[in-house]
């Protein structure tokens, strides 16, 4: 047979993600209550599911179904994983120790727990530039509790199903989020690049060249690890006077050992780690969910984001107890791992392993590299990382979409808290959705032949943001015996939208006009029922409470 | 009107011996045969690898569009390839008399399509193995294993040859399972003019509840023949096929708990792993 031709007709080749997407649809399908047939099949599908879980089969898929592949990229991402890792220590201001063996210990954990075979997670810059106040006030095993806090908020995340909340996490948001990061990672390279001799930007230039031109000559060898190569031995050979990673801390030569923190165990502790904690927890399930996504397009297969909260919970749970940093999935290490090939769990695992390996015996040798050879790297992670496309869009997207992209990019860089940034352009998508929908709002009225009784017909949402032209369009004054407000076409949603019905139908009957409500539907009514007072007793009295 | 599903998948061998056999029993049954291949996922490795490690400019959206053409470009492909591979095999259903055809292709996991068009169907037809499995291991298909774990209908798993059913083997353990594959001798004309053998693998030399077997399926006007078998279940009625040059082995697919068949693995699957005859399946 043709090799070239897809071996079809074999889908175990390439079964879901994870068993619990994978039928998906149709677990949907049970779950609307349809008739009592379609319950069985439920039953047999939750069975099907429990199979495909413990089967060899999804061992295959998950690890084994990609083995060359897999092996290769793990080890182009555990290279380029090297000078991340030591980056994002020296921004958090530990010891390049931290960020590695916590790259170690991340990788591997996610890719056993995690939801999204084929990402790549590790001691991040997102997470990372959290840090460094906690580790600059209170020291290092503050910043081990508070990882071991923050992977057991995630956990309960995960346990809570809040991966499912990141629909509310609009488009712009992520653009705007990714971009901050982008920027976050370029800044933390200045301290790099201000004040040091002439030489180092030479070095940087010439990492840059050979990390973009090298890939148009041969694609069979990463070009960061060119870069780094070359860029220390010419560094060495000609004894130039540049920094190096070895400047910046010591670097590990044994294997990480488990540890539980030195910290007094009480509320003050709790104290001062919780907001960190929590910030971290945040930005990290945020960047994970959202490489998981990007993960999810690129091979287009399915994740499960609930098993990656808590993939992620874990792996920064016993990552703090063996002396590592927090950290989350890398948008940038994952896009590598899939253009290199990486689809399945091993790719994650494997690139954890190498990094071990790699940093255990050489680590004397990465204490040369200069740190000029890092920073071309991390520039490109960040050019990388940016969405250039955003900047086109600016022209074309709807002004708003923009808005909330560029507040969010703002906020994070203004506070160094991508959680922060998320949090405002949250809101802002959320006011300007509910300015949007409030739009959808129109209320239309006609005279009877006798002029004395009037009919109001509301259209749309009646809610907070509606409820000022929902008052406006009345006109009470007017001299008519009876009005009718007939809102069988629209739906109150809230509090704002009940209150201001009530007070409409006050302000008719105190200029003794007689109201009539007509067409609530079930949802209103219950609202109304529950909440509206404008047919109790006590009515007015309480109108003047509000 | 009685209906078989044969799966084929294009793979050299089986793909014949599944149409022959579907041919074979759809005129003894007089049955319609609705002919199915599955596209499932696509393979993994297939995806171009780039190993240069660095990030470009807008790479995320340049590596989505290549992947995209990549898997468009496949897909193309599998759809035409099961397209021929369809109207091939119905062309010779017909071109042999078989009048009742219908052909399907379909995209998505092989279980989910035969659970949806298993309601109605009568046997079901598989190959032993895709093209991905390993003939010299004697390595099941994966895809085998799971309908054999999971469809209700009986399965007739073929080997990489038809051969017409002159002489049956039933492997008799008392379960669920192969009680009822005795009803399906009993009501169904498949096997009424083949020469069938009941078997049991039992340490004594002659067993009752066997004997009521047999002259219950005489009674029916079943040309049978029963006897007891020592040793370990699978070889001794592996070894039996050899023997009495068997032409099918019919089986019940349960008799152990599930977690055992996760481990062992069950007889049944022992048998169509190792035995080289088709193997009529009852769950």
């Amino acid at each position: 047979m043709d090799p070239h031709l897809p071996r079809v007709a074999m889908p175990g080749a390439y079964p879901p993600a994870h068993p619990v997407v994978a039928f998906n649809g149709r677990i949907a399908s049970c779950t609307s209550a349809d008739a009592g047939n379609e319950q069985a099949n439920c039953a047999r599908r939750s069975d099907i599911r429990l199979e495909l879980m413990f089967s060899t089969r999804n061992l295959k898929a998950e690890w084994l179904g990609n083995i060359r592949s897999d092996l290769l990229s793990g080890l182009v991402v555990a290279l380029a994983l090297i000078p991340e890792a030591i980056a994002f220590s020296i921004i958090a201001g530990v010891d390049p120790k931290v960020g590695l063996y916590a790259s170690f210990s991340i990788a591997c954990l996610t890719a056993i727990f995690g939801g999204r075979p084929g990402m790549i997670s590790a001691a991040t810059a997102a997470t990372a530039v959290l840090m460094i106040t906690l580790v600059a006030d209170h020291g290092l095993q503050y910043l081990f509790a508070a990882t071991v806090l923050a992977g057991i908020l995630q956990l309960v995340a995960g346990a809570l199903k809040l991966g499912d909340a990141m629909r509310f996490v609009s488009r712009s948001v992520m653009t705007g989020f990714v971009n901050a990061l982008a920027i976050l990672i370029f800044m933390a390279q200045i301290p790099e690049l201000v004040g040091v001799p002439y030489l180092t930007y030479a070095m940087v230039a010439l990492g840059l060249a050979i990390i973009y031109l090298l890939p148009r000559v041969t694609t069979a060898i990463p070009s960061p690890l060119v870069a780094i190569v070359v860029v220390t031995a010419i560094a060495l050979v000609f004894g130039l006077d540049l920094r190096t990673v070895g400047d910046m801390g010591e670097l590990p030569d044994s294997l990480p050992i488990f540890l539980i923190p030195d910290i007094p165990l009480n509320l003050e502790t709790l104290q001062i780690i919780l907001p960190y904690s929590l910030g971290i927890a945040v930005v990290g399930l945020l960047e994970s969910l959202m490489t998981a996504q990007v993960v999810d397009d690129l091979t287009d297969t399915p994740s499960d984001k609930n098993r990656e909260c808590l993939g992620q919970g874990v792996a920064n749970t016993v990552t703090g107890f063996f002396g590592g940093m927090a950290g989350c999935a890398m948008i940038g290490q994952s896009v590598i791992n899939v253009k290199s090939g990486g689809r399945t769990r091993l790719s994650c695992f494997f690139a954890g392993i190498a990094l071990l390996f790699l940093i255990v015996v050489l680590g004397e040798w990465v204490a040369v590299i200069p740190m000029a050879a890092l920073v071309a790297i991390m520039i490109m992670v960040s050019i990388g990382t940016f969405s250039w496309e955003s900047i086109v869009n600016l022209k074309t997207h709807p002004r708003r979409s923009s808005l909330v992209m560029l507040v969010t990019v703002v906020t994070v860089v203004w506070t160094h808290n991508l959680a922060i940034g998320v949090v405002a352009g949250v809101l802002l998508s959320g006011i300007f959705f509910a300015s949007k929908v409030a739009q959808l709002f129109y209320i239309e009225s006609d005279l009877s032949e006798d002029r004395r009784h009037r009919t109001y017909r509301v259209l749309g949402q009646i809610f907070f943001a509606s409820t000022s032209d929902f008052g406006d369009a009345f006109d009470f004054r007017e001299d008519v015996d009876k009005v009718t407000i007939d809102v069988s076409r629209s739906h109150i949603w809230d509090l704002s939208g009940v209150g201001a019905l009530d007070r409409a139908v006050l302000k008719f009957r105190r200029e003794g006009t007689e109201v009539e409500l007509v067409g609530m539907n079930e949802a209103s009514r219950t609202l109304v029922g529950r909440l509206g007072i404008a047919d109790k007793p006590d009515a007015l009295a309480r109108m003047e409470a509000h | 009107m009685a209906k078989i599903l044969a799966l084929i998948d294009g793979s050299q061998h089986y793909t014949e011996s599944v149409v022959d056999n579907a041919e074979f029993v759809a005129r003894q049954l007089s049955a319609d045969v609705q002919l199915i291949h599955v596209i499932g996922r696509r393979d993994l490795g297939s995806a171009p690898a780039d190993l240069s490690g660095n990030l470009d400019l807008g790479e995320r959206d340049e590596l989505l569009k290549e992947l995209a053409e990549h898997d468009e470009q496949r897909a193309k492909l599998a759809r035409k390839r099961g397209r021929l591979i369809l109207s091939d095999s119905a062309g010779r259903l017909r071109e042999n008399g078989i009048e009742r055809v219908e052909e399907e292709l379909v995209l998505g996991d092989l279980l989910e399509a035969i659970e949806v068009r298993e309601p109605g169907c009568d046997l079901i037809v598989i190959g032993k193995r895709g093209d991905a499995a390993d003939f010299a291991k004697l390595h099941l298909g994966s895809n085998v294993e799971r309908i054999m774990r999971r469809a209700k209908a009986p399965v007739l798993i073929v080997a990489r040859t038809f051969r017409p059913l002159h002489k049956v083997l039933v492997a008799y353990d008392g379960g669920q399972s192969i009680l009822k594959a005795l009803d399906f001798l009993r009501s169904s004309p498949l096997l009424k003019r083949t020469q069938i053998e009941v078997v049991k693998a039992t340490n004594q030399a002659s067993d009752p509840e066997l004997d009521r077997v047999c002259e219950d399926l005489k009674g029916v006007g079943l040309n049978v023949r029963c006897r007891t078998l020592q040793g370990d279940v699978e070889e001794a009625i592996i070894s039996e096929c050899d023997r009495e040059d068997i032409d099918l082995v019919v089986a019940g697919a349960s008799g152990h708990s599930r977690l055992r068949a996760f481990f062992v693995g069950s007889v049944a699957n022992e048998i169509v792993r190792k035995c080289k005859r088709p193997v009529l399946l009852f769950r």
